[in-house]
């Protein structure tokens, strides 16, 4: 079968058979058109605009419609398209419309041997009425004639609404096409306008809110496969088309003209062709171009320079201009469909020219260097055949020329080479790193270490820009795997090395490995107990990236205060720690990211810990209750356990001040705290709270869940032993040990067990030694039973 | 006819196309056949023009009066409002008459060659010939031989305020002081006319803006005293669901899990042109990816990349050029002000909108900050929340879209010096 006839431009050249043979993509927006119309029934009809940027596909869209409703034999009756052409320049007001709607009718008439010089004259008498409103009324009088005699109604399909009715007319012709449209059920409008945002809007909102919007959107892999396959006639699966759509944007004008080009060239042909494929298509391009705003074209013509994805900030600083400034304008770029957001760097957008083929184009026609031009053919190239293809067809184009000519081939080739080279030893340096990683899961640490200094042996001097991010990697690793093997010293020797290598970079990766290192010495150096270099290492953590945007970077800072904190608590400096504390909780409380609200929600909790030391508690109580007013409904789970340890902290600052009219609330609290993380240490303050309250049955049942908890057992003997002192001494002895029965804390605690049972009266036997003890846990319990006499009621 | 509802939006709609609001045709109609003359007050794309139209068509079916609704929305001048009037009443034969009779001393040779004009249309340009420069009398004559006709006539002026704007609106200062007063003119002899022929003309008037601010910007508001006020309020919650059940069911789509919860939640108000065209977005990508399951993912996307995008700009150029319609230069600035504050910020307090009022150096700041605030709650931007005390915006999706635009550029108040 004959490949279709390709029309780039101008599709109205084709015939209907080719159309409707080269429609092949926009199925769903045909139908979805099709379906509107066949709504249309009522009294007012629902119209329709289509936007996309040029090559989007519209006039093919458009035309194939209005093929559709001519041979859809429902459709055809109720409906008769009429087709304006693509540029109507001449065209100032409603009436100038419609006018030109008489005319399309009259030509179609005399292409379908029909009577048309009634419809002829009845144009060219218009043409001479000078009278905008008369021209309408009476333009619209005779294309009313002309549906009432067909009783059928008018599908008209304006190209480029907003050239007519926003850059050629005035505000008032869109009310006036308004009210037409509104009234007029005789006449439905299929528009098109590209997404140039200023013409859309001068199109009149009044207008715009009347038109149902279709977006034509870049074509997905599918479509450019199936759109590529029609033309060239090639299936390219997905890694062999993704390369030809990333080149187009999606542009199904590009990518015709791409398919078009190379389908049956042979690598020689293409690179000789691609300078004329540039230079046919020219024009294209300087017109998309000139067409944006100049501030608008300068960072297009930037990014494309650039190439590669690039942030707001390069773009601004290449172009010399402002960087929020430039962020804007990139947007509007972005909207328009020229630019597109290709990922981000942190928080940071990136962005790249949609139609890749602007960046090849602006490469060679405005360098003057060959080396350029040869660079442009490597890029454009490489997509479609790959690196070793590529760097063969430069050797051997290079041996064609010679002298000065040759040279930018050869360095084309050795371009080639360069990177394949650095693939190479990326994949080597990827099967060390894996091999390290493996060795570490199963414990082998000092394998991990080996296979890591072969690593940093083989490529640690390495300055290609792709390795260093591995490189750092490798050192990091190297670090950690150290401290698993306690050689915390030399640790801490690689991760100043790391500091050393990588801590000017710009790279965002880089410098994430560097804080990670500093961070991880700062840990090193706490555990080693050199709080003093832990504190001044977190000061140039925050220091150094105090101001960073990347998320992991602010993440970092965070942990770095938190720290900080702590060892200066641990040093004795409350004070400062709470000042610490203060300033993670300014710098990161309004941010929207959860692991940074986990870090505010502990140093809130820190900080009321550190406030009890320095027995503040009126403050201590207020950071509690600023704790939960920021994070009580929260439902992230780090944070919750934040919330559950304030309300533990609240619930046990009641008790510690046997405030007996707060326990209910204490209670509650203490209840909450365990709904929302549930753990035995809670279970030991909700214990005492109930007994604070006399609810010892209630009591006992706490206590006999946390009296089994191995850690509490482990890190927290006393408060339990606290607990079953607090019943004995208020006449639960004999309870208390029915509650201790049968729990890890009766055969961990013997005294405590000889202790209740003296306090109850009962016989025990035990050796001698317990038994002391025991006799001193029970001048505890007299003395405690003392107390709560001598307490007020 | 297929199941369910079409999706239709940005036109108005009757018959099967019109969705619920069977109360509010209700009240409407039993108004003006209680003879009252009405202002229909909602914000836009609530359905006000759809409102009447729909009850126009069903007390058309009653056959008891004539129901004449004349979109003014492309008037100029008042005569512009007469001959579009008129050409709404010709399709009436027993009207047309009396219009013709107004018109028979100037028209003589016309009268008798209606036939061989051929179109409707044509009638325009004859009638303006016709009116000349006597508007008044000849526009009062054609009422009083309307309200004449064998039943009761029902006159509905849509767009009122939006013809009054452009009849208000003058490129030179010195232009204005004339303008107001031809404005003045025509809006006292319309109300004359509605006092002189109650019971047998019965006038509604609606407008995408409101009424009211205009004329009180304009020292008017004596002039048209006699409207009774019509509110429409967006859908409910519970309609809301039923139109997008309906949608879904004419289109052989599925609500998945929590989407429709989603796209309502994301809306906040349910003003009937945004819920079709949600809806027309989403059916366009499940066509798209040719699926027929309408996710909550694809809610969530489809907000972002449609909903939010360039059509959402140019709804809310359309918002910001009404505010440009009822307030002056200073004022329009403190509003976007406001506006993007209570985005920003998710709501306005008062002494924040005290604060940007006073930040713009403004005369009778207070008194401005009032007048704007009344205008943001009457048309439809801004509400007040008992529980917050403070305004925030009636609709969730008017709030994103401002607050995509404007916040990159937004000083806080607190940072202005």
């Amino acid at each position: 079968m004959a490949l279709p006839r390709l029309i780039k431009h101008n599709p109205v050249f084709l015939s209907e058979e080719e159309l409707a043979s080269s429609f092949a993509v926009r199925q769903a927006e045909l139908n979805l058109l099709l379906d509107i119309i066949r709504e249309n029934t009522g009294s007012v009809n629902q119209h329709v605009i289509i936007i996309g940027p040029r090559g989007m596909g519209k006039t093919m869209l458009v035309l194939r419609l209005a093929l559709a409703v001519r041979q859809d034999e429902s459709l055809s009756r109720s409906w008769h398209p009429l087709t304006l052409p693509e540029e109507i320049y001449d065209v100032a007001n409603e009436g100038e419309v419609w006018l030109r709607v008489l005319e399309r009718i009259a030509v179609q008439e005399r292409e379908a041997g029909r009577d048309y010089n009634r419809w002829l004259q009845s144009y060219e008498s218009l043409r001479g009425e000078r009278e905008e409103q008369k021209l309408k009324v009476k333009a619209l009088a005779a294309l009313s004639e002309f549906a009432g005699e067909r009783n059928t109604k008018l599908l008209v399909i304006i190209e480029n609404l907003q050239m007519v009715l926003g850059e050629q007319s005035g505000s008032d012709a869109a009310w006036d096409l308004r009210h037409t449209l509104l009234n007029n059920s005789g006449i439905m409008i299929i528009a098109t306008a590209t997404t140039r945002f200023k013409e859309i809007m001068n199109a009149e909102r009044a207008n715009f809110e009347l038109f149902r919007e279709i977006t034509l959107t870049p074509l997905s892999t599918e479509d450019c496969r199936v759109l590529w396959c029609l033309i060239a006639g090639e299936d390219l699966v997905n890694d062999r088309i993704r390369p030809m759509e990333v080149l187009t944007g999606g542009s199904p004008r590009l990518l015709a003209i791409l398919a078009n080009f190379a389908a049956g060239k042979s690598l020689t042909e293409l690179m000789d062709d691609l300078v004329v494929l540039i230079d046919d298509h020219t024009t294209y391009f300087k017109a998309n171009m000139e067409a944006l705003p100049s501030l608008e074209r300068r960072v297009f013509v930037t990014l494309a320079e650039l190439w590669e994805p690039a942030e707001a900030r390069q773009v601004a600083r290449r172009c010399r201009l402002d960087v929020n400034k430039t962020s804007a304008l990139l947007k509007r770029l972005v909207e328009k469909g020229a630019v597109v957001e290709t990922g981000k760097v942190g928080r940071k957008n990136l962005y790249q020219v949609a139609e890749r083929l602007y960046n090849i184009y602006h490469l060679m026609r405005l360098s003057g260097i060959e080396a350029d031009r040869v660079r442009a053919l490597v890029r454009f190239m490489i997509p479609m055949y790959g690196q070793e293809r590529v760097a063969h067809a430069l050797a051997a184009e290079a041996c064609r020329h010679e002298g000065e000519h040759r040279k930018a081939w050869i360095d084309g080739y050795r371009e080639i080479l360069a990177d394949l080279k650095v693939k190479e030893q990326k994949q080597e340096i990827k099967i060390l790193n894996d091999q390290a990683a493996e060795a570490f899961k199963k414990g082998d640490f000092q394998s991990a270490i080996n296979q890591l200094d072969t690593l940093l042996s083989r490529f640690g001097d390495n300055d290609d820009p792709t390795l260093r991010k591995a490189i750092a990697r490798a050192l990091f690793n190297k670090g950690h795997t150290l401290e698993s093997l306690d050689r915390h010293e030399e640790a801490i020797t690689v991760y100043d090395d790391i500091a050393r290598r990588f801590g000017e970079a710009d790279d965002s990766a880089l410098r994430k490995q560097v804080a990670h290192a500093l961070f991880n010495k700062g840990v090193t150096l706490g555990e080693l107990e050199r709080a003093e270099e832990a504190i001044a290492v977190y000061d140039e953590l925050i220091l150094r990236f105090g101001e960073a945007d990347d998320r992991a970077l602010r993440e970092g800072v965070a942990r770095g205060f938190f720290n900080k904190g702590v060892d200066l608590e641990e040093l004795g400096r409350i004070e400062e720690a709470i000042t610490v504390y203060d300033e993670l909780i300014r710098r990161f409380s309004e941010v929207d990211d959860s692991a940074l609200r986990e870090r505010v929600a502990c140093a809130l909790c820190k900080k009321s810990l550190a406030l009890e030391k320095l027995g503040r508690g009126e403050e201590e109580i207020a950071v509690h209750d600023d704790l939960l007013r920021r994070f009580a409904a929260t439902s992230d789970p780090a944070v919750r356990k934040a919330v559950a340890c304030t309300l533990n902290l609240r619930a046990w600052s009641v008790y510690a001040k046997e405030d007996n009219s707060m326990v209910d609330q204490a209670i509650l609290d203490a209840k909450k705290a365990i709904e929302i993380y549930p753990q035995d240490a809670y279970r030991h303050t909700l214990a005492s709270l109930l007994a604070l309250a006399s609810r010892w049955g209630d009591a006992f049942d706490q206590a006999r869940l946390f009296a089994n908890d191995d850690l509490l057992l482990s890190q927290s003997p006393d408060d339990i032993i606290d607990f079953f002192i607090y019943a004995a001494s208020s006449g639960k002895a004999e309870e208390a040990l029915r509650a201790i029965k049968g729990t890890k804390a009766e055969s961990a605690m013997e005294p405590l067990v000889v202790a209740l049972k003296i306090a109850a009266g009962k016989t025990f036997r035990a050796p001698q030694e317990v038994v002391e003890v025991a006799k001193d846990i029970v001048k505890r319990i007299e003395e405690r039973a003392r107390m709560l006499e001598s307490k007020p009621d | 006819m297929e199941a369910g509802l079409k999706n239709k939006y940005g036109p108005w709609v009757i018959g099967e196309d019109f969705f619920n609001r069977d109360t509010e045709v209700r009240q409407l109609t039993e108004l003006i056949d209680d003879g009252n003359n009405i202002l229909v007050v909602a914000p836009r794309r609530v359905g006000k023009t759809s409102l009447i139209r729909e009850a126009f068509r069903r007390m058309e079916e009653r056959n008891q009066d004539y129901l004449l609704f004349v979109d003014v929305q492309h008037c100029c001048t008042p005569e512009d409002v007469i001959i579009a009037t008129s050409l709404v009443a010709c399709p009436y034969q027993a009207l047309k008459d009396k219009i013709f009779d107004v018109f028979s001393s100037f028209w003589k040779q016309f009268r008798e060659n209606v036939g061989s004009i051929g179109s409707g249309e044509l009638l325009e340009i004859k009638f303006r010939e016709g009116l000349g420069s006597d508007w008044q009398a000849k526009g009062q004559k054609i009422l009083g031989n309307l309200a004449q006709a064998d039943r009761p006539i029902a006159i509905c002026f849509d767009e009122l305020p939006v013809m009054l704007t452009r009849l208000l609106s003058c490129s030179k200062e010195t232009e204005y002081e004339p303008k107001r007063n031809s404005t003045d003119v025509f809006l006292t002899w319309l109300r004359h006319l509605m006092g002189e022929h109650q019971d047998k003309l019965r006038f509604i008037v609606c407008g995408s803006i409101g009424l009211e601010p205009i004329l009180k910007r304009h020292g008017l508001s004596h002039t048209l005293t006699q409207l009774r006020a019509f509110p429409l309020e967006p859908w409910s919650r519970e309609t809301a669901e039923a139109c997008l059940n309906a949608l879904a069911l004419r289109y052989n789509l599925k609500w998945a899990n929590e989407a429709q919860r989603s796209l309502l939640d994301h809306l906040g108000s349910y003003i009937p042109h945004h819920v079709q065209m949600f809806f027309g977005h989403l059916n366009e990508d499940c066509r798209r990816r040719s699926s027929n399951l309408l996710s909550l993912e694809d809610v969530k996307r489809v907000y972002q990349t449609s909903m939010l995008s360039t059509r959402g700009h140019a709804e809310l150029a359309d918002y910001e050029e009404r505010l440009l319609r009822v307030l002056d230069r200073d004022s329009v600035t403190l509003a976007l002000d406001l506006l993007t504050e209570t985005a920003v910020a998710g709501a306005l307090e008062p002494q924040t909108a005290r604060l940007l009022a006073q930040s713009l150096l403004l005369k009778n700041s207070d008194a401005v900050l009032r007048e704007v605030l009344d205008i943001l709650q009457h048309d439809g931007y801004l509400e007040w929340d008992e529980h917050k005390q403070a305004w925030v915006f009636v609709s969730f999706l008017v709030k994103d879209w401002w607050k995509k635009r404007f916040s990159q550029s937004y000083v806080l108040p607190q940072e202005r010096r």
